[in-house]
């Protein structure tokens, strides 16, 4: 198991936690929304998957996306595949995507250039998440510069 | 140009042959396949040799390779020789990377750009067979002993990017074909024996001895896999069934028994023989793009000789360069995915350039017969490959001209080169003026001496807008919060649009000074570990000063960088210069504001910088003159570093697909483009920027000292063709090139055929569009770069 992940369980806590709150920001969701396409992410160290459709009409009304925890029958426009520990420290804004793809760390395949669309999200989003942590009590997984 | 735009266009005499049409539909619909032979046989022998010296053991591994891999002459070939057992077939590359090809070999059939099938039997070759090898023994793992290890950090933030994360090599240089032609490979064999029978016992144990040994072994070889061609013709023609054919075939073999291996005595061999050296080169090395250049002043002596004696008709000639020009559609390199988005398209980069026209050495017009004949020859295939040029000097033919006008017209992808403003480049970037007038084009559009040159013209790409963004951030990175660039001050305190342009000027002479430290690392590794003594036998100086190519052996040696975005950067310092610093319309504090949330709460001063800010390519004397001030800023700046080969950092503007992903890394910009959006390409302006029509565009790019961009300028104009004559067309290029105009590619497409193509893309399997610089298959391009191609300004002439 990873450094920062129990199981899937908690994984699937935080994440569903972090991904409700994007995708219901007034900034960030329909920044997302406008990316229109799915996206998979397959962690290993916990194994396990998660999917964010910004295609389909929510799920939600309030939300500009939806998101499945675990196997899903949505079909993925591109799919995007690393450790949790290093999902971890990206969502931190703390793992430089370029080198991660360059170096191995993180795998995609599918429609790989679509996925630039959700760049100009980044940078708020990597702001949301040490929020979304400390919201379920987990201060102690928020991670600061120099300490990945 | 002697033109008259009064007259009409003359008619085109179109038409390919029977043979053309046919293998041009099998080359345009062959699916894409990776081929392991080349991997193999040069795991092969490096294995056995590895102990060897390096100019040794890549000798002996390219013997190796040509002794081994698949000879196949295909049904309707009158022009042979293939990299690999596929048609449409990409070998691989392993000494230079082959940390990707591990990584991504399993999803090569299951990507949706550049989807390449792969037989499981040689996925798994390459897995347990050859890739095991070269870990730990790769340029890529070289470079990274060597790179400095901020600049290593600094590659990673997309403000430039070096050449070996995007290709496999350097590549990218004309051969002195002519000299083969010449001479054979017998030939320079007997010269180089000359130079070892001149050398000391020491000399020849020396750097210089192995490499002539190597380049013989190198030659030998080439020799070798030419005549194995001919073994194969001529078993074919044995079992040949149909008397015309096997006529063919002996042909076929009877040119591979003389060529490369002794002078070519007509234009078949000498086509055949092109084609061998070039596609040689391309299996000794991964570097993309090398190119045929001036085929038509290498060929034109031999087409002479045979339509005076009576040995071949102009169609015959036209059929055999076309059937040339097919043969580099089978050249294509499997990129690696992570950087698919830098250069989309089919063909992996491998950006193989041609030119017909332009002045001779003596400084007199060159075009000649075989020029329009080349001209028709790759209208009547209009394919990706070659990229098509027309080079034209002050003298050009003005039918020849027109031919080229019409054919631009209807569609064919080529580029014009304006003679009178490269030379003049060429010759103030150092080279002779006799060098300068025999310029062949390499890659996208990068003009240099033809067959004298290793100038590792697509060395790097820097994201100029990037340098903007930091200098408006003190070098926090918009896109990700964290820091990427230097610290350049607290735009807060800067109290001048001259403290701005300071700022960026720091930005983009920091990223320089890194390019210059890495590049330097890469050359080096690339040095050591893969010298190509083949290719150093084609091009002249390493012979002479018995040095490889990789280490200084060319006559002439550069480093090509290119700024990209361009047009964002001239708008985005103009809007600063006349919104904060003029009209007082913002503080550049909440101008720094907006960028850094992406115009969040700021739609209005996005618009007014959008809408009310003059743009650059709309004949603005305020807008044109911080263009040129941009771009001889970014000239001297780069003209300041030096390669380890000897040469000269060159600048250069044209972006591949880099506006598009370098567009996708770089946050919001004060020219009013949102974070994420494409950046202008080459020395286009912005999309939807130029509003005021094709005159005034050519106006505000004609303004600009493209002369200084030594390693060339791309700019891009598309018309809707049902409003175009060809008359008018001619007369707007005329003007252009008189007014300075240095190379202008063009896309004669609507956006409602482009609309259609996206919903259909079946039926228009080989639409053909420039990009910036090359061409490619519009339907096999990702969304976003379908988009930018439609975002273009449509004119209407």
């Amino acid at each position: 198991m990873g450094e920062y992940y129990r199981d899937v369980d908690h994984m699937f806590e935080i994440y569903g936690h972090f991904l409700e709150r994007i995708l219901t920001h007034e900034r960030i969701g329909p920044k997302m929304s406008s990316a229109n396409m799915i996206v998979k992410f397959i962690y290993t160290d916990p194994d396990c998957e998660i999917t964010i459709d910004l295609k389909n009409p929510p799920e939600r009304a309030d939300a500009h996306g939806s998101f499945y925890l675990g196997p899903c029958d949505v079909e993925a426009d591109v799919w995007s595949k690393q450790s949790a520990d290093h999902s971890h420290r990206f969502w931190h804004g703390l793992e430089n995507p370029i080198a991660s793809v360059a170096k191995g760390k993180v795998k995609q395949g599918g429609n790989v250039v679509a996925m630039l669309k959700l760049l100009p999200v980044a940078r708020r989003a990597f702001e949301m998440f040490p929020v979304a942590l400390r919201e379920l009590g987990y201060d102690h997984l928020v991670l600061t510069r120099g300490e990945k | 140009m002697s033109v008259s735009t009064q007259e009409p266009v003359t008619e085109l005499q179109t038409g390919p042959s029977e043979r053309v049409s046919r293998l041009r539909e099998r080359i345009v619909h062959a699916p894409r396949e990776a081929c392991v032979e080349r991997a193999r046989y040069l795991t092969e022998s490096m294995s056995a040799h590895w102990e060897e010296h390096p100019l040794t053991r890549i000798s002996k591994a390219l013997g190796h390779v040509l002794d081994k891999v698949s000879v196949i002459i295909r049904e309707d070939e009158l022009i042979v020789g293939c990299r690999t057992s596929k048609l449409k077939g990409a070998p691989l590359f392993p000494e230079n990377k082959s940390r990707w090809i591990e990584g991504d070999a399993d999803s090569f059939e299951n990507r949706v750009i550049q989807k390449v099938g792969i037989s499981d039997a040689e996925a798994r070759e390459l897995k347990e067979e050859v890739l095991p090898f070269w870990r730990g023994r790769t340029v890529e793992e070289r470079f990274e002993e060597l790179l400095p290890a901020d600049v290593a950090e600094d590659m990673d933030k997309y403000v430039f990017t070096m050449i070996l994360e995007i290709t496999y090599g350097i590549g990218h240089f004309t051969m002195s074909h002519r000299r083969i032609l010449e001479r054979g490979l017998s030939g320079v064999i007997a010269d180089l024996r000359l130079k070892q029978g001149a050398m000391s016992a020491d000399e020849r144990a020396g750097e210089s001895g192995l490499l002539y040994d190597a380049m013989i072994r190198s030659l030998t070889a080439a020799i070798r896999f030419a005549h194995r061609h001919a073994e194969m013709a001529e078993a074919m023609a044995a079992r040949e069934s149909d008397p015309g054919r096997a006529a063919e075939l002996e042909e076929i073999a009877r040119a591979c028994r003389r060529v490369p291996e002794h002078p070519a005595s007509s234009f078949h061999e000498a086509v055949q023989c092109v084609y061998f050296i070039h596609l040689i080169a391309q299996i000794e090395s991964g570097g993309n793009s090398i190119s045929l250049g001036r085929i038509d002043q290498t060929l034109s002596s031999y087409y002479e000789a045979d339509l005076r004696a009576g040995r071949i008709t102009p169609d015959q000639a036209r059929e055999l360069l076309s059937l040339l020009f097919l043969k580099t559609n089978e050249i294509w390199n499997i990129l690696e995915e992570a950087f698919i988005p830098g250069g989309e398209g089919t063909e992996g980069k491998t950006t193989q350039n041609v030119t017909v026209g332009g002045m001779g050495p003596d400084g007199a017009d060159a075009t000649c017969a075989l020029s329009s004949v080349g001209l028709d020859a790759f209208a009547d295939v209009r394919t990706v490959q070659p990229n098509f040029g027309v080079r034209l000097s002050p003298d050009a033919p003005e039918d020849f001209f027109l031919r080229a006008i019409r054919y631009a017209r209807d569609g064919v992808p080529l580029h014009l080169f304006n003679d009178e403003v490269i030379v003049e480049s060429l010759v103030d970037a150092g080279h002779t003026l006799e060098d300068a007038r025999d310029y062949g084009v390499v890659g996208c559009l990068e003009p240099n001496a033809q067959g004298k040159t290793f100038g590792s013209t697509f060395a790097v790409q820097i994201n100029g807008v990037k340098c903007v963004e930091f200098a408006l951030s003190n070098g926090v990175d918009n896109v990700f919060g964290y820091r990427s660039g230097i610290e350049s001050g607290d735009p807060a305190e800067f109290t001048s649009f001259e403290e701005v342009w300071g700022a960026y000027s720091a930005q983009l002479s920091h990223a320089l000074g890194q390019v210059e430290r890495g590049m330097g690392a890469l050359d080096q590794a690339i040095a050591e570990m893969l010298p190509s003594p083949f290719a150093s036998a084609m091009v002249e100086g390493p012979m002479e000063k018995g040095l490889d190519l990789t280490r200084g052996g060319a006559i002439y040696n550069s480093t090509g960088v290119q700024l990209i975005g361009f047009a964002n950067v001239v708008d985005s310092l103009t809007a600063i210069e006349k919104a904060v610093f003029e009209e007082k319309f913002l503080s550049l504090e909440d101008l720094a504001e907006c960028l850094e949330s992406d115009w969040e709460d700021a739609e209005g001063v996005r618009s007014h910088l959008l809408r009310e800010i003059p743009k650059y390519g709309n004949d603005d004397p305020e807008a044109d003159a911080m263009a040129a001030r941009v771009l001889t800023h970014f000239c001297d700046e780069v003209l300041r570093h030096k390669n380890i080969r000897g040469g000269s950092f060159w600048p250069g503007v044209f972006s591949v697909g880099f506006h598009v992903a370098m567009g996708a890394f770089a946050g919001a910009s004060p020219d009013g483009r949102r974070a994420g959006e494409v950046l202008g390409n080459g020395i286009t302006p912005g999309s939807g920027c130029a509003t005021s029509g094709a005159t005034a565009l050519l106006n505000s790019v004609t303004r600009l000292p493209v002369g200084r961009a030594y390693n060339g300028t791309n700019l891009n104009l598309r018309f809707n063709p049902r409003w175009l004559r060809a008359e008018a067309l001619a007369s707007l290029m005329k003007t252009y090139f008189e007014l300075g105009g240095s190379q202008v590619q063009f896309n004669m497409i609507d956006t409602e055929t482009l609309r259609d193509a996206q919903r259909n893309p079946e039926a228009y399997r080989d639409l053909v569009i420039r990009v910036s610089g090359y061409s490619a298959l519009f339907t096999e391009l990702s969304e976003l770069a379908q988009e930018e191609i439609i975002s273009r300004m449509e004119y209407q002439a």
